[in-house]
């Protein structure tokens, strides 16, 4: 049970809301969900808050813990992988007003700032100091510094420094206990008053690591980067910032996505660019007109940009020419590649077409892109499909597909969810990985993580949080809080299957005829009502207990069906 | 269910589908730096009128409360990752309210003063020519005189007095270069805009049509405003009036643009300013709408002794001043306080002036600076022009 009072305690009555209105809002992330997806998960919290310290967010953790509240960590909800919606009611702690600048050293090139300043806030601060952030999210106008942190992936810059989890150098979290740990190279003033919490805090997470065997034991900063706060919400990071050397987009066009993957993998190996995105046929015939971008409609477009010192950056503009050239490409005007550069933080557009989107995202080798996109077109139609990616560090890329819906015709929309679920497998099948995992992808946690390091992260979970009270459900699955339609669904069937095989057995038996001859007519009825209600307790008990990775793989498969049957 | 004619009418009824939750609006937007919430940022806000387009929300009081609690400064519409039009979308779901006689009352009283006095004051024709009273140029030939260059002062130029200065301070720019231009004197009536703020739509063309019309009689070709806003809706009415101004071979300048043309043209002459340190406030409609932020600094550069010092959130980027779209009648303290959050960017730069071209601009800043107990002078482009100008030779001076 929540306590309103004792929650506007903690982080002030301002900062706390239990508004209808409110509690919808911060219950949702970008993606578009079908109705039957509120089968599965909560439709709102309880309360949501507002922590304007750290200070004020741990006591509210703290609290949390001692009375089995549910809590799910949000920054600005510009993920669309489930990361951030409720499973279990509780409450949802905003991190967007933690969005202070804490410190700077420019010797050491680190940056530390509260879990919700917006990267683009960040990258204004550096750059007028004369440094850049390695790694930047596409959605950085919104996406909190920690929230993209906890959810991990690739972005701007990710073709020179990798994931954006490479970039950070520690971190400050809140424990399922409240406590506040540092971990890496957590940078802060020397007069900081917290530092002992920290200390105790890190000797307490530290004295759970080492129930792991030593071989599959991870680094405590491991805990909080892409693991959605399941271990513990992010409150301040230490981020790597590098010079802002120069900067010069370029974008090339290919006739093909073989041309255009060779292309990649060459550039990659020669020119190491600091930006490299991708978009194809099925996404320019749908963005640009004819008119408006003759060289570019229809065609396989490489937007990229260089960071580094003049001489360098003439280097590799001419190695880049000469790729392209090689490949039978050509270069886009400098204008022209100035202009794709700055729509870098609008990946969004693409929805004006839709006007809902599905999306589907993978990280693959750049080698596999050619047979990914024909596979995917194969059983997607190209007028309803638009497909991106970013290109990381390493020879892999993100692979986005983009589905064109309505959300607007309810039946035919939640039919064709299956879509995103059946590209994440072909993905797979072609040696990738889901691009993040969050709630929809916790099928594939243990292939996103390696087997070995997910059975140990959780097992950690088990240690840290066996209640499972912070951020529930989410990579690790569990129990589906399943609402009173399911429930009446699952009892329903079970009694439907119950009745049928109370009469497939009597026909097959004969049962009929014995019962009469035994001069007990009725008992076949009830005999057979008798197991049809067992069957609806069965089916009743199914849904009750149904795990959310159980609830995946029977659900997208029968939509599958349902959609193809009903197609036919 | 729920209908929203106005709204799905004017064709913006797949807007709150269209949305890609991106949150670029929410971060920018003003009210939501408040508020805190994100039922105060337009995300947040299009999500409720989806929400209510399917029936599961209300149009109810609270919804026209946050609808109002806009600014209308279009920084969301300029950031959309969907090109939406965000600007149109508040002003229909305005209109909405307005049709559904759910407007507040600081609106309704705005709107039904201007289609009887003719402006949002209430004051009526006979104060708008307040500002001319012990001025130093005699414009009575001036008053609907037949002429090229027409000015159109506005409702708060014209009949506040702290804003008089600036209509002063154009005509003797306009005197000093030597332009023939005419004024519309007790014959200019409001624009419209507060009207089209306040969702009363359908009345807003029977009152913008009015100044148009004299202009064209008076053989005008080009229009300077002291008020951007005026020009925004001569656009944005023009297009469905029967005139057409939209259309129109009216050329219609902003003070800074139409001053600037004049220095470019050298009819303007400086005297050296003894080390003046400005900074420049973008309003929101000059910057975003009418693309006019490159004229008011280039003026700055061009005059002697005066040095400017960009602050942050400058050009298309400008933050809000708070005081646009009724936010200051239904709202006041908020749009004080968001003129404050203004004032503060301001206060890190060195500048010891802050200039802008849109009279509510300048109330604000200024309003703000006296709350803040911040010292600084608020001045529009044309008073610091008008300032620095040599001083015109007298008759019979020795």
């Amino acid at each position: 049970m929540v306590k309103i009072q004792r929650i506007e305690d903690l982080v002030g009555a301002d900062n706390v809301s239990t508004l209808d209105e409110t509690l919808g809002l911060y219950s949702r992330d970008i993606a578009a969900l079908p109705g039957l997806a509120f089968q599965i998960i909560d439709n709102q919290f309880d309360v949501v808050a507002q922590p304007q310290t750290v200070r004020s967010l741990s006591n509210l953790i703290r609290y949390a813990h001692e009375h089995n509240i549910p809590i799910v960590p949000r920054g600005s909800g510009t993920s669309g992988w489930g990361g951030a919606l409720p499973t279990r009611v509780g409450i949802c702690i905003s991190t967007l007003h933690l969005s202070n600048l804490v410190h700077i050293d420019e010797n050491k090139m680190l940056v530390t700032v509260e879990a919700g300043m917006t990267w683009k806030e960040l990258l204004m601060v550096l750059e007028q100091i004369g440094f850049t952030l390695p790694v930047y999210p596409s959605s950085a106008a919104a996406a909190t510094i920690g929230g993209f942190v906890a959810s991990g992936g690739l972005g701007i810059g990710s073709a020179k420094y990798g994931d954006i989890r490479e970039q950070v150098a520690g971190l400050e979290a809140v424990l399922p206990n409240g406590m506040i740990v540092r971990t890496g190279n957590f940078l802060i003033k020397e007069d900081d008053n917290e530092t002992e919490d920290g200390e105790s805090a890190g000797a307490y997470l530290l004295s759970i690591l080492d129930q792991i065997p030593e071989e599959c034991r991870p680094e405590p900063i491991d805990l909080f980067l892409g693991l959605y706060g399941t271990f513990g919400v992010v409150s301040r990071v230490t981020l790597r910032m590098v010079p802002k050397l120069i900067l010069q987009p370029f974008a090339c066009v290919f006739d093909n996505v073989n041309d255009l993957t060779s292309a990649i993998r060459d550039i990659q190996d020669m020119a190491r660019p600091y930006y490299l995105r991708f978009i194809s046929n099925s996404y320019t015939i749908k963005r640009f007109t004819p008119r408006s971008s003759i060289d570019e409609y229809g065609k396989f477009i490489l937007i990229g940009a260089l960071l580094d010192t003049y001489f360098q950056i003439e280097e590799d503009e001419q190695a880049i020419k000469d790729i392209v050239k090689a490949h039978n490409g050509w270069t886009t005007q400098q204008k022209r590649a100035e202009y794709l550069w700055d729509e870098r933080l609008y990946p969004l557009r693409i929805k004006t077409l839709g006007p809902s989107l599905v999306p589907a995202e993978l990280l693959i080798d750049v080698e596999h892109i050619p047979e990914l996109y024909e596979n995917v077109l194969s059983h997607i139609s190209t007028d309803s499909i638009a497909i991106e990616g970013t290109v990381g560090r390493n020879g892999t890329t993100s692979f986005l597909a983009w589905i064109l819906d309505d959300e607007r015709k309810k039946f035919r929309y939640t039919l064709g969810w299956h879509r995103s679920f059946d590209i994440t497998n072909l993905g797979i099948k072609h040696g990738g990985k889901p691009y993040a995992v969050g709630l929809w992808n916790v099928i594939h946690a243990p292939h996103y993580y390696g087997r070995q390091h997910y059975n140990a992260l959780r097992r950690i979970k088990r240690l840290l949080d066996p209640k499972d009270l912070l951020n529930p459900m989410k990579v690790f699955g569990g129990r589906v809080n399943a609402k009173k339609e399911s429930l009446v669904f699952g009892f329903t069937s079970g009694l439907i299957v119950g009745a049928l095989v109370h009469y497939a057995l009597s026909s097959t038996l004969g049962t009929g005829y014995l019962w009469s001859i035994l001069g007990l007519p009725h008992l076949g009825f009830q005999l057979g009502l008798f197991v049809a209600i067992i069957g609806g307790l069965v089916g009743l008990m199914f849904i009750k207990f149904l795990t959310i990775k159980n609830a995946l793989r029977l659900g997208i498969p029968i939509l599958h069906v349902l959609r193809t049957f009903l197609r036919k | 269910m729920t209908r929203l004619d106005v709204i799905e009418e004017s064709g913006h009824g797949d807007d709150p589908y269209i949305c890609a939750s991106c949150g670029n609006c929410t971060m920018v937007c003003p009210t939501f730096r408040l508020g805190k919430w994100e039922s105060f940022g337009p995300r947040g806000r299009l999500q409720v009128t989806k929400n209510i387009l399917e029936g599961k929300a209300k149009f109810d009081e609270e919804y026209v409360r946050k609808l109002f609690m806009c600014s209308l400064c279009e920084n969301c519409a300029s950031v959309c990752t969907t090109s939406l039009k965000l600007d149109e979308f508040w002003r229909e779901a305005r209109a909405q309210a307005w049709e559904m006689g759910m407007a507040p009352k600081p609106a309704k009283y705005a709107s039904s003063s201007i289609m009887r006095y003719g402006d949002p004051l209430a004051m009526g024709s006979s104060s708008r020519l307040r500002w001319a009273q012990d001025f130093e140029i005699d414009i009575t030939d001036r008053i609907e005189a037949n002429a090229k260059v027409g000015y159109i002062l506005g409702c708060d130029v014209a009949l506040k007095p702290q804003l008089n200065d600036i209509a002063r301070s154009m005509v003797k720019i306009l005197e000093h270069a030597g332009v023939e231009y005419t004024l519309l004197g007790e014959k200019e009536t409001c624009c419209g805009a507060p009207m089209l703020w306040a969702g009363n739509k359908s009345e807003v063309h029977l009152i913008a049509e009015k100044n148009y019309l004299l202009l064209e009689e008076l053989g005008v070709e080009k229009v300077i405003f002291s008020c951007p806003s005026c020009i925004y809706i001569w656009h944005i009415v023009g297009s469905t009036t029967p005139h057409k101004r939209g259309n129109s071979p009216l050329k219609l300048y902003t003070s800074s643009q139409f001053i600037s043309i004049l220095d470019k043209n050298g009819l303007l002459a400086y005297r050296e300013q003894p080390m003046i340190t400005v900074t420049y406030h973008d309003p929101c409609i000059s910057a975003r709408r009418l693309g006019i932020y490159h004229q008011p600094r280039d003026l700055i550069e061009h005059i002697p002794g005066v040095y400017k010092v960009e602050m942050a959130y400058s050009g298309t980027e400008t933050r809000c001043c708070g005081w646009h779209g009724l936010l200051n009648l239904t709202n006041p303290l908020v749009s004080l306080e968001i003129a404050e959050m203004r004032m503060r960017d301001v206060s890190v730069t060195p500048a010891s002036r802050v200039i802008s071209e849109c009279p509510r601009c300048i109330q604000a800043l200024d309003t703000a600076g006296q709350t803040m107990q911040y010292e600084l002078k608020v001045q529009d482009i044309t008073q610091l022009v008008a300032e620095c100008l040599v001083e015109p030779e007298k008759d019979g001076g020795s």
